[in-house]
């Protein structure tokens, strides 16, 4: 059971997606990038146009025809060939909005420009004069399968060795190839790889006006995300389901343990937020990631090398057992049993599983309350942070009444087993293993 | 078995504590030293051959830095010349690229100087105030000798409202080096006490202190031509602002002082003109803000709202960026009669981050727009302390005594405020003409 | 029930540490902060108060005279329109000399220097300037009204250059003569390459082949060519020099009364400001003066530059890190043994010239000055030829205490060559066409 519970730290923690973020080069930019080729005897280019937050604002506001711009950029890109200026015609675009922070939107505009006919080896010449004022990553390339260092505006590097590309002008020679003409993206590389959207859940906590309607319409995203939230690996609904069934659970008790998942979820929260508030104010936050990074290696070493230890003995206990049984009985009493409780534990089997299914705190609640704290909103995130809770809660109940009626429909059906038996082992070598990989990670960044 | 667990695990979590309190408990070294010099040097004597190109310095650093990697001093180079290029273009994505580097450089040599000083510089930007003075403490206790520890402790105390505190910073600074930063900041402090000629005297020893360094110049040139449109001197407003622009053409705050000074003789289609392409460039709240009040007052409504709506979206992303901008959120919704008490209460805590004279003015501000006038009173008054000769908050102050009544006074101290600049302010001069009269 | 309690605990506490790390690491605004606080400039370079280079030599083409030029703004460019370079007009220029080797000036030279009244946009770069002089107790203005050349823009602005240059040298009241103006940059070396390993062009920089990194560059220079018989102690005919630059302090509460003048910037030995001052000590050491330079002792007897060489050629070591000795004797008090500029026992960081060493026939200058056997050139002095940079790597490789190595940088020579004459330095790149930062050619 532990180390279920240590598993769910482990997924959560491994899972743990960044805290939002703006597009990679800043909100306002206007990034450009245009890959100038060949198709056969004609001259192509593939123009992509990234806006962040602001400017795709900015564009909606005015009503964003893709054509337009496309007209616009037709223009505004120079191109020549063997020295004289040669006119640059749109023939295909795809729009999309990918999602950005705070609920807004980013742009991408992918354009394809058909150039004139190219018979020889000539020589290319490029300037793009697309928003000259305009801060942003501005990449030109050549050649159909030159690699874009952004692959294609899709991923920005994040080298902190490296100020954004500006590259305006380029001069080459192009000639006739065998390629064909080039296509626009589609569908998944269309969308952004490293823009991080909001979750829906923590769009909730931005909300500029919040009116009684709009609160209590929060409440119930709030309570519907917990609940698709705890359908995510994690959260003790295998523990929660193998206690109820191993102990011949009621609904009652799925109904209790669902209320102090409620309760233990929310506290862990809190701890957790001010535990990260507390630290950041007092200490140059770089100074102690790694020794966060350390102690959370350490932890789960330690988590995953007691489980590993007491399942361990069980294993042996068990196996005395067996062998007891065949050779008489051994029965050490004043012996802490570590598989599941036995029946009729009560209430305090109820907490311990309870706790353990909701004590980890999962990311996008954090980053709530962290939000909510910098809006000046505690008292509405704190509820939002309790309906989470309590939508995650419902989700693991009905699981686990879902495994109670099961039980009481198969009620021959045992979970023993081979399977079963060694699980428990094996996973607690796992959680050692990563706990070893987390603690080996944080070391380069002491010395 | 148990007790070997917790005595294990109470002995990470003692080293967590000891290092999240403790911080620097190793010391550089003198191997750190040696790694430092060899392309720092060269750093240093590139930074010396190259003033005032800070795009080529950037281009250069890094080429150091892939090749050594662990040169504290090119990092700390890079990490300043990333601030510089934020001054330069505005593009707050050297922002964390800065915080990085500078990072950086602090875990390879906890005592460094300039890394400490950068990262208070940093902190500043971010409107972190009390980060930025513990770390500009920490950096005048490495180095109490450096002029540059002073400014950094100076401008935090000023926006937390410490005044003899950063006065007395700043008078060191001077004493220390005289430099287009110790004069600037001087001049600060005399424009804050009312005095704008002695103010305009010191800035103008920046500006010639600057020359050579394209941004700094103009950026002492935008403050003398602010300062003269502070005092009503229009004209000399507008030629300030042109030589900050041919210092560095299309700086943005260079070409937003223009739109003022445009705006401030009248000419409200040129000031669209340059707010636009100051917006476009970068998009600040205030200077959309701006940009919306000119197109309201030229009668283009719709405009005028589209940039209303663009600077909420830009605040909200300023709040989930960690910036805490609460002033400016109350500030815009008091003057443009939005959502006011929510204003208030951003006013509050905004005031609680920054209590400087700017906190208790906005406060008192969106307290009488939202009808508070008593509670208002004490703030507006805690704003004019220093004796600022500042129109707006004169006027304020103005409105304040309307609120409650005080015809008399709040005709004095619209008359006061549009004595020292007719023009003060696009939305609010107009009413404080119609109040001043008898 | 305890070991459920303790695993929940554990794993809450692996759970805290684990999602902190990820947590705290937050990201940062990428979004500019309003700017509706004031974001003064913290760091600045102040180029128009920064000392580059200071020499001293005895005029090869005048012995009864010696030369002391100094420079100023770095990296100026000559193409730098619209914002052209002069002199700060709210600057003070100072040279001095120190006669008795007490580390205190006997002779100051100060310079002051005033715009033309002029359009801003026609960019008009002359000035004019006035010197004073003080001998002890005394000063004495020894020039007044003194015109600077304007820069060379180009050959419509500026057109005929060298007679224009011509006209900005004057006789002051005491003899000397006097320039003060736009300057080709005299100084020679591959910067970005001095210490960087990887890009040393060729062995260890002896035979060439580096790239000049200030080619092409201007400096705005004041020239002084004084009679011996004003400097000569009669002693050991060895003076100190040093160059500084004052601007004036300011504070909040008066605004009226001009400060007191403040040290800024200050030069004696090539090098010693950029490469062994400490960061933290840069503004103290630019502030002092030379007379209390004892407190910086530490930073030249244990000298970072010599484990720097150690690491960057092992091949040629052993490099001797600490007790450097000769370091402080030939950088602050001048060589005693054998006896070529020893001042005194004080130490302080001037440039030492002995006045009775003549000067070297042309035909016989040698770069590497005191090291290659020309007792006319650095430490002795600086001129314009010497190549400071060589002779600073090998002195601190170990040059003077039996550890002689061909340690350079591949750059051996200024691009343009000097003038046989008064000013010497040679006249400026136009901004119209300007050659920055060439490559040095080969040679065996």
């Amino acid at each position: 059971m532990k180390k279920l519970a240590a598993a769910a730290v482990l997924a959560c923690a491994l899972l743990a997606p960044a805290a939002a973020s703006a597009h990679p080069l800043g909100n306002f930019t206007i990034n450009h990038f245009a890959r100038v080729e060949v198709a056969g005897h004609r001259l192509y280019v593939r123009y992509v146009l990234d806006l962040a937050e602001i400017p795709t604002y900015q564009a909606r506001q005015h009503g964003v025809d893709p054509s337009v711009y496309a007209h616009r950029i037709a223009r505004d890109l120079h191109v020549s060939l063997a020295g004289r200026p040669v006119p640059l015609r749109p023939v295909a675009h795809r729009l999309a909005f990918p999602p950005g922070v705070a609920g807004l939107h980013t742009m991408r505009l992918e354009v394809i420009l058909a150039g004139p006919a190219v018979t020889a080896r000539e020589r290319l010449d490029v300037r793009d004069d697309n928003d000259p004022g305009r801060i942003g990553w501005r990449e030109l390339v050549v050649g159909a399968s030159t690699p874009s260092s952004s692959d294609e505006l899709r991923a920005y590097p994040k080298s902190l060795l490296q100020s954004p590309l500006d590259q305006r002008s380029l001069t080459a020679t192009v000639a006739p190839t065998g390629d064909p003409p080039p296509a626009l993206s589609s569908g998944r590389s269309l969308e952004a790889r490293d823009r991080v959207a909001d979750s829906g859940f923590t769009r909730l906590i931005g909300r500029r006006h919040l009116s009684a309607l709009v609160v209590l319409a929060s409440l119930a995203a709030a309570l519907f995300w917990g609940a698709a939230h705890a359908l995510s690996p994690g959260h003790g609904k295998t523990i929660v389901t193998a206690f109820l069934v191993g102990r011949r659970g009621t609904p009652r008790d799925a109904a209790i343990l669902g209320g102090i998942v409620t309760v233990t979820h929310t506290i862990g929260v809190f701890a957790l937020g001010l535990v990260t508030l507390a630290l950041s104010q007092f200490v140059v936050p770089d100074h102690l990631y790694p020794w966060l990074d350390l102690a959370a290696g350490v932890s789960v070493v330690a988590v995953g090398a007691a489980v590993l230890r007491s399942r361990l003995r069980d294993w042996r206990h068990e196996r005395a057992h067996r062998h007891g049984r065949q050779h008489g009985h051994h029965h050490h009493h004043g012996h802490d049993h570590d598989h599941l409780p036995e029946p009729g534990s009560g209430l305090r089997g109820l907490l311990a599983v309870g706790v353990s299914g909701g004590i980890l705190p999962c990311p996008s609640a954090l980053v709530v309350l962290l939000a909510a704290i910098s809006l000046h909103r505690l008292a509405f995130g704190l509820v939002l942070i309790v309906a989470f809770s309590l939508g995650l809660a419902l989700s693991i109940t009905a699981v686990g009444l879902a495994a109670v009626l099961a039980r009481s429909a198969f009620a021959h059906r045992s979970f023993d087993g081979l399977v079963l038996r060694l699980l428990p082992a094996v996973s607690a070598a796992v959680i050692v293993a990563a706990g070893v990989a987390m603690t080996l990670r944080a070391l380069p960044a002491l010395t | 078995m148990k007790r070997r667990l917790i005595v294990g695990l109470a002995a990470a979590a003692l080293v967590a504590a000891a290092a999240a309190l403790g911080g620097a408990l190793r010391s550089g070294g003198a191997s750190a030293a040696a790694d430092a010099l060899p392309a720092g040097v060269a750093a240093e004597l590139q930074q010396g051959f190259a003033a005032g190109d800070t795009e080529a310095e950037v281009a250069g650093l890094q080429g150091e830095l892939r090749l050594y990697p662990r040169d504290v001093k090119a990092l700390d180079t890079l990490g300043l010349a990333y601030l510089q290029r934020v001054r330069e273009t505005g593009d707050a994505s050297y922002y964390p690229k800065a915080d990085g580097i500078l990072h950086r450089a602090l875990a390879l040599a906890p005592h460094d100087l300039i890394a400490t000083a950068g990262l208070g510089q940093l902190a500043l930007a971010r409107h972190r105030f009390r980060l930025a003075l513990s770390l500009g403490e920490r950096a005048r206790s490495l180095s109490p000798t450096t002029a540059g520890v002073y400014g950094v402790i100076g401008d935090a105390d000023v926006e937390l409202g410490r005044y003899r505190a950063a006065f007395a910073a700043f008078d060191e600074m001077a004493r220390l080096k005289p430099s287009v930063a110790s004069y600037a900041r001087v001049s600060y402090a005399r424009e804050l006490t009312g005095r704008p000629a002695p103010a305009e005297r010191a800035m103008a020893l920046a500006a010639s202190a600057a020359v050579g360094e394209p941004e700094a110049l103009a950026w002492t040139h935008v403050q003398l031509g602010l300062l003269e449109l502070s005092v009503g001197r229009y004209r000399a407003a507008e030629l300030q602002m042109r030589i900050a622009l041919h210092a560095f053409p299309g700086y943005p705050f260079a070409l937003d002082g223009m739109a003022q000074a445009q705006a401030a003789l009248g000419r409200l289609r040129r000031a669209l003109a340059y707010e636009r392409d100051a917006v476009a460039r970068v998009p600040l709240p205030q200077y959309v803000g701006l940009l919306g009040d000119l197109e309201h007052v030229t009668g283009n409504e719709a405009l005028a709202r589209r940039q209303y709506a663009l600077i909420g979206v830009i605040e909200r992303l300023l709040a989930v960026n960690g910036v805490r901008n609460d002033l400016d959120i109350a500030l815009f919704d008091a003057d443009h009669g939005r959502d006011l008490a929510h204003a208030v209460q951003l006013a509050r805590l905004g005031r609680e981050e920054r209590p400087s004279i700017t906190g208790d003015d906005v406060l008192g501000w969106t307290l009488a727009r939202a009808g508070e006038c008593r509670a208002a009173l004490p703030w507006s008054q805690r704003a004019l302390r220093l004796g600022t000769k500042d129109a707006l908050k004169l006027f304020h102050r103005g409105y304040v005594a309307a609120c409650l009544g005080r015809r008399v006074e709040a005709r004095s101290y619209y008359r006061r405020a549009l004595a020292l600049n007719p023009r003060f302010s696009i939305l609010w001069a107009p009413v404080a003409r119609k109040g001043a009269r008898p | 029930m305890r070991r459920t309690a303790l695993a929940a605990c554990l794993a809450l506490a692996a759970a805290v540490a684990a999602v902190a790390a990820v947590a705290v690491r937050g990201n940062g605004p990428s979004t500019a902060a309003a700017s509706s606080h004031r974001e003064a400039p913290l760091i600045s370079q102040d180029p128009t108060a920064d000392n580059t280079d200071l020499y001293a030599f005895v005029s090869p083409d005048k012995p009864s005279t010696a030369t002391i030029i100094a420079n100023w703004i770095p990296g100026e460019d000559p193409a730098a329109g619209p914002n052209y370079y002069t002199f700060s007009p709210t600057a003070r220029y100072d040279i001095y000399v120190d006669r008795n080797g007490d580390g205190k000036p006997d002779i100051t030279y100060r310079f002051q220097f005033k715009n033309l009244p002029s359009q801003f946009f026609l960019g008009n770069t002359q000035q004019t300037y006035t010197v004073t002089k003080t001998v002890g107790n005394t000063t004495t203005t020894v020039g007044s009204g003194l015109e600077t050349p304007p820069d060379n823009i180009g050959p419509r602005s500026t057109p005929n250059y060298a007679a224009l240059a011509a006209k900005g040298i004057h006789t002051l009241s005491d003899g000397s003569t006097v320039f003060a103006g736009q300057r080709d940059d005299p100084f020679f070396g591959d910067v970005g390459a001095i210490f960087d390993l990887v890009a040393i062009r060729e062995g260890t920089g002896a035979t060439g082949g580096g790239r000049d990194f200030l080619a092409g560059y201007a400096v705005h220079s004041i020239a002084l060519q004084i009679p011996k018989s004003q400097l000569d102690n009669g002693g050991n005919h060895t003076i100190g020099v040093w160059a500084a630059t004052d601007r004036r302090q300011v504070t909040v509460a008066n605004g009226k009364a001009a400060g007191r003048w403040v040290q800024v910037s200050r030069l004696g030995d090539p090098l010693i400001n950029e490469v062994l001052i400490p960061t933290s000590e840069k503004d103290h050491w630019n502030a002092s003066s030379p007379a209390d330079d004892k407190q910086f002792e530490k930073y030249y007897s244990n000298s970072i530059l010599a484990t720097v060489l150690e690491k960057l050629y092992p091949q040629f070591g052993p490099f001797k890190e600490t007790g450097r000795d000769d370091l402080v004797q030939v950088l602050g008090t001048g060589l005693k043994s054998p006896m070529l500029n020893y001042t005194g026992p004080t130490f302080a960081d001037e440039l030492r010239l002995n006045l009775s060493i003549p000067p070297t026939p042309a035909d016989k200058v040698n770069r590497l000055g005191v090291l290659g056997g020309d007792l006319a050139g650095y430490p002795n002095g600086r001129r314009l030829e010497d190549d400071v940079v060589d002779i600073s790597e090998r002195v601190v490789g170990g040059a003077l205490i039996g550890h002689s190595l061909p340690l350079g940088d591949g750059v051996d020579a200024n691009d343009v060559p000097n003038l046989q004459a008064f000013p010497y330095v040679a006249a400026p790149f136009s901004g119209f066409d300007n050659t920055k930062g060439q490559p040095f050619p080969t040679h065996p």
